[in-house]
């Protein structure tokens, strides 16, 4: 699809510097990013040229920002959730997840996500679905609320069969989290079961995701209700390296932003919340970042779905913006 | 809880830097407003420096903090200083806002790569402390003058190589190696290696 730039060891190491100041071209900075990914070891002089950078940042003399900012930061900071605490299960993990490290693959020299032929339809329809009930939807949801979830399997099925993956993500992440104790696992059943409610809200935007080669067990949904912030539910996740993270991207008129890091039980299953409903977002997609998370993808993303149209985002939702 | 307020940090004080971040990946808010005193006037002077704009230089220190509270779980004591860890994110984070602020037909790439301090091992870290602006700045200006202008206009300007020789005429192989060989002077500059350990580039030339 797109021309694949293959960087030597030498462009490599000529484009370092200009690397680790952040004033490469998205393609290039791509390029090297994933080349080291690939060989560290053969560029031991990229982490003393990462290095110097700090030190231009202490040749600008400190300049006392003004008061006020302080109390606006710590008030930032009071509202912002930590994303990143890695979910540890009480349980002893379900052996069926893949847990093999995913190796970061070359990247292309575009963010191009690698697309299916067939696009999802615009917004896949769930008529019939039986979502959870209101009063239980904003209640934590117990063990027991999810088994009775559970033994309405086979409707459920049936009803979903134009969406099969979503059935198998639901019903196959209760499964996990029914095998398994714990306040982090109620807490996850909570999530699941709520992405599961919005999925069945008319209107609800839904995409259909699956994972490339590097993680072709994995399978899940983004799902954007009308009227609040999305979810993705996948299963199957691989477990990458302490030193990396799975981190989700919306994408829209081409521009991916950030939609958080995820967080994988060591089950496989991942819940992410709070998905914004960027206008205009056509592609869910995952990537696995360096530790921390990214500012932008830095490879080609691991796991895609697609919304067959431009999310909408409705006036009452944006209303409630502040 | 103790307060931090006297602005006197005793030396041997229990709560180092990496410390603070540790802590505030526990969800310790308190541990970021530690960070905070030590560490926004710093923040705030590379922010100025490379927005020029005080909204924008207080946005990104709001915004850089916010980052450091996010992923400060993800926060790895072997790789990074803290320092270099806060730092770096504060650059980019300036570097996105004056990228974003630019008509869209010159935005040069909506993608930067990541903090490349995440990235790779921090060797910098120990004799990080023990440095003080004064001999940085002096050993910038051991550089020769193009050097400086190349490194000066990527670092603190937010130019990409293709802008930066598009601004000084130079072409790109040269706007490349100016840049190489300035970062390399300074590397050296700034260890005080005698020369010897000159990096190697992987696999030679």
């Amino acid at each position: 699809m797109t021309d694949r730039l293959r960087l030597s060891c030498s462009d490599v190491d000529d484009l370092g510097a200009l690397y680790v100041l952040d004033a490469l071209g998205a393609a290039e900075a791509a390029e090297v990013a994933a080349h080291l990914a690939e060989h560290p070891e053969r560029h031991p002089s990229f982490a003393e040229l990462a290095g110097v950078t700090p030190f231009l940042a202490e040749s600008i003399d400190p300049v006392a920002p003004p008061p006020d900012l302080r109390a606006r930061v710590m008030g930032a900071v009071a509202a912002t959730p930590q994303a990143v605490r890695p979910i540890t299960p009480a349980a002893p993990p379900a052996p069926a997840a893949v847990l093999a490290p995913v190796p970061l693959p070359p990247a292309a020299p575009t963010w191009a996500p690698p697309m299916g032929e067939e696009p999802a339809p615009s917004y896949v329809a769930l008529p019939g679905w039986t979502p959870v009930p209101e009063q239980d939807r904003e209640a934590p949801v117990s063990i027991d609320a999810a088994r009775a979830g559970r033994a309405r399997r086979s409707p459920l099925a049936a009803l979903l069969a134009a969406a099969a993956v979503l059935a198998i993500v639901v019903l196959g992440g209760w499964n996990v989290l029914l095998q398994q104790q714990g306040a982090e696992n109620d807490r996850r059943m909570a999530l699941l079961t709520a992405a599961v409610a919005a999925a069945g809200q008319p209107g609800a935007a839904v995409a259909p995701m699956t994972g490339s080669e590097l993680a072709d067990g994995a399978a899940g949904y983004a799902v954007f209700p009308p009227d609040g912030t999305g979810y993705i539910v996948l299963t199957g996740l691989p477990a990458v390296g302490a030193d990396r993270t799975w981190q989700a991207w919306t994408l829209a008129d081409g521009q991916p932003a950030s939609a958080g890091l995820v967080s994988v039980g060591s089950d496989g299953l991942a819940v992410l919340e709070g998905v914004a409903p960027i206008p205009g977002t056509t592609v869910v997609a995952l990537t696995v970042e360096p530790a921390g998370g990214s500012d932008a993808p830095t490879m080609t993303p691991v796991v895609v779905g697609q919304l067959g149209a431009p999310l909408a985002v409705s006036g009452s939702l944006l209303a409630l913006v502040p | 809880m103790t307060f931090a307020a006297s602005g006197v940090v005793p030396s041997g004080s229990p709560s180092s830097d990496e410390d603070l971040l540790v802590a505030a990946g526990h969800g310790d808010q308190s541990a970021i407003g530690q960070l905070y005193d030590r560490f926004s006037g710093q923040m705030y002077g590379l922010a100025m420096r490379i927005t020029q704009d005080a909204s924008l230089a207080q946005d990104v220190v709001q915004e850089a903090f916010v980052g450091i509270w996010r992923n400060a779980a993800r926060f790895d004591t072997g790789r990074a200083s803290a320092r270099t860890w806060i730092m770096s994110i504060t650059h980019n984070r300036s570097i996105d806002a004056i990228r974003r602020r630019r008509p869209a037909q010159e935005l040069p790439d909506p993608e930067l790569p990541p903090p490349a301090a995440l990235t790779s091992p921090d060797i910098w870290g120990e004799v990080a402390g023990r440095m003080d602006a004064t001999r940085v700045r002096a050993a910038v200006l051991t550089l020769s003058p193009v050097q400086r202008e190349a490194i000066s206009l990527a670092y603190f300007g937010g130019l990409t190589q293709q802008e930066i020789a598009d601004r000084t005429g130079a072409p790109l192989g040269t706007v490349k190696s100016r840049v190489r060989l300035g970062l390399m002077a300074l590397k050296d500059q700034l260890a005080g290696t005698d020369g010897a350990e000159d990096a190697p580039s992987g696999g030679g030339p």
